[in-house]
């Protein structure tokens, strides 16, 4: 409680330092907006609904896209698990794309796609699959055979083993993949939402996009802040209690 | 205590060496016996095929040539009837202590999930952990993991027990309490017991009858006659063991000349 109000403390004197550098003009408007005018333009734009609606549309294709990754990456992991040479070929190109930033992807998925919801899922999917992808063929290398060899000498057989042994022993570090493969989802998905404009559907991204353009600091520190506080939130409140859960 | 419970006859086992890719004889035309009740260990330096063996026996790993019948049914793969119990800690640690038991009762035919938890209750109770069954396995001592593993192996009520090096990585005190309680549960429950072991004072403390193996080779086949139960500081076991010693040497001696 006492370290928890401490931070308190030094958060209100960070944002209070911040609101007298702009007061006194020290920084340009135009650089770095008063936290006073961010929590304007939060207010205001959830009251006339465009932030909401904009969370709403991005946490939607967050969700599809990401769920699509999760599917990929785990399927193509087995198989890496399952095959020499499927490990030897595949496996090779998946460790270099994960290294690919996910902003790399998003000219390909204009030219393929278009301005559409697809590049965006295109985006977020290569940017969140590779991760999963290895964590998931990582995951199932590392259970120890002993598991497996102590399952069969029981009369466990097959898909039996599989779903008793091999997947809860994996599952700590499937959950980190998963949680890997959220992180990086949520990342490309802003690097999406920025590079592929969709004019009738906005999302946080294009709100932030749009705040740059139209020198709106205000609106684009803003929903940096929605952004920092959905992974923020999601990170404490999903992931961290499945861990706990598990362990 | 007359029927062959267990039978090996020439069985040979070699694999590649993972060091350097030659082949290694792991056993070599392996031949003998063993009763129904009797509590066997298979003695020998590290290497000397013995983990092996027990292996072939529970049918994880397949032979090169050679049979093995278990009650006159052949041995091909493994099955409950013949249950290892590992060196190291094979329990399951996203189960409980109970959960650990009753997962070999799952392959037991008709049996309810009530059956299966009071069978598992009641082996936990021979192995001498009543009040652990909720316990979390990383919450338990070394000694307490073995006893749960011997629940584990001895609750499908398979007619040999396997144990490879069980009391291996346990501390003297430890291992001193579960030698007692061994071979209280091997009289209750009257099991084929065969245990790997390099520990000659183990093997003369609670086995019935001891294998000498050396590379890969049955090298001597004694039986020990001490009455049960016994303890480490029985004077007949000091120099049974030395004994045990004595022999593995010279037939090692012997063998190298040959």
């Amino acid at each position: 409680m006492k370290t928890r109000l401490l931070a308190i403390f030094i958060f209100a004197i960070f944002i209070g330092c911040w609101q007298v550098v702009c007061a006194l003009k020290w920084v340009s408007p135009i650089l770095l907006p008063s936290p006073f005018d961010v929590g304007k333009y939060l207010i205001s734009s959830m009251l006339d609904g465009v932030l909401l609606s904009a969370l709403g549309v991005t946490l939607s294709r967050l969700a599809i896209g990401y769920v699509m990754g999760l599917i990929f990456g785990i399927s193509i992991g087995l198989l890496l698990y399952h095959s020499f040479l499927a490990r030897s070929t595949l496996g090779v190109v998946a460790l270099g794309l994960q290294t690919l930033p996910s902003v790399c992807w998003a000219p390909l998925a204009l030219l393929w796609f278009g301005q559409s919801e697809n590049a965006m899922y295109f985006v977020v999917i290569m940017g969140s699959m590779w991760a999963i992808t290895l964590s998931t063929k990582e995951a199932i290398t590392s259970v120890p055979p002993i598991y497996v060899q102590a399952a069969r000498v029981m009369g466990s057989r097959g898909f039996h083993a599989w779903r008793t042994v091999v997947f809860p022993a994996a599952l700590p570090q499937l959950a980190n993949g998963a949680r890997m493969g959220w992180a990086f989802a949520w990342r490309s998905l802003m690097a999406a939402e920025i590079y592929v404009t969709i004019i009738s559907r906005f999302g946080v991204g294009q709100l932030l996009h749009f705040g740059r353009e139209l020198h709106a600091m205000d609106q684009a520190v803003g929903v940096m802040v929605v952004i920092v506080l959905v992974g923020f939130l999601s990170e404490k409140f999903i992931f961290t209690r499945c861990k706990l859960k598990h362990t | 205590m007359s029927s062959p419970c267990l039978t090996l006859e020439n069985v040979s086992k070699t694999y590649m060496s993972n060091r350097d890719g030659r082949l290694v004889t792991a056993l070599a035309d392996v031949t003998f016996s063993v009763n129904a009740g009797e509590y066997l260990c298979l003695l020998g330096r590290s290497g000397c095929g013995k983990s092996t063996l027990l292996s072939v026996i529970s049918g994880l790993t397949e032979l090169d040539a050679g049979t093995i019948r278990n009650n006159g049914e052949l041995v091909c793969g493994p099955n409950r009837h013949r249950m290892l119990m590992f060196q190291q800690d094979a329990l399951f640690p996203w189960l409980d202590v109970l959960g650990n038991v009753m997962y070999g009762l799952q392959f037991v035919e008709r049996m309810s999930r009530d059956e299966m938890q009071k069978k598992a209750e009641a082996y936990l109770d021979l192995v001498g952990l009543s009040n652990v069954h909720h316990f979390h396995i990383n919450q338990l001592s070394g000694g307490m993991r073995q006893r749960v593993a011997l629940a584990r192996a001895l609750a499908p009520d398979p007619n040999i027990l396997l144990m490879d090096e069980p009391f291996s990585a346990l501390d003297a005190m430890t291992r001193e309490q579960l030698y007692a309680d061994m071979q209280r549960i091997w009289k209750e429950t009257q099991k084929t017991v065969i245990m790997v072991t390099h520990n000659a004072r183990e093997a003369a403390c609670l086995g019935t009858r001891i294998i000498l193996m050396s590379a890969g080779r049955v090298i001597d086949d004694q039986p020990i006659s001490l009455p049960h139960p016994r303890t480490m500081n029985d004077t007949g076991i000091g120099q049974t063991a030395s004994l045990i010693s004595q022999r593995l040497q010279q037939k090692e001696n012997v063998e190298s000349i040959q």
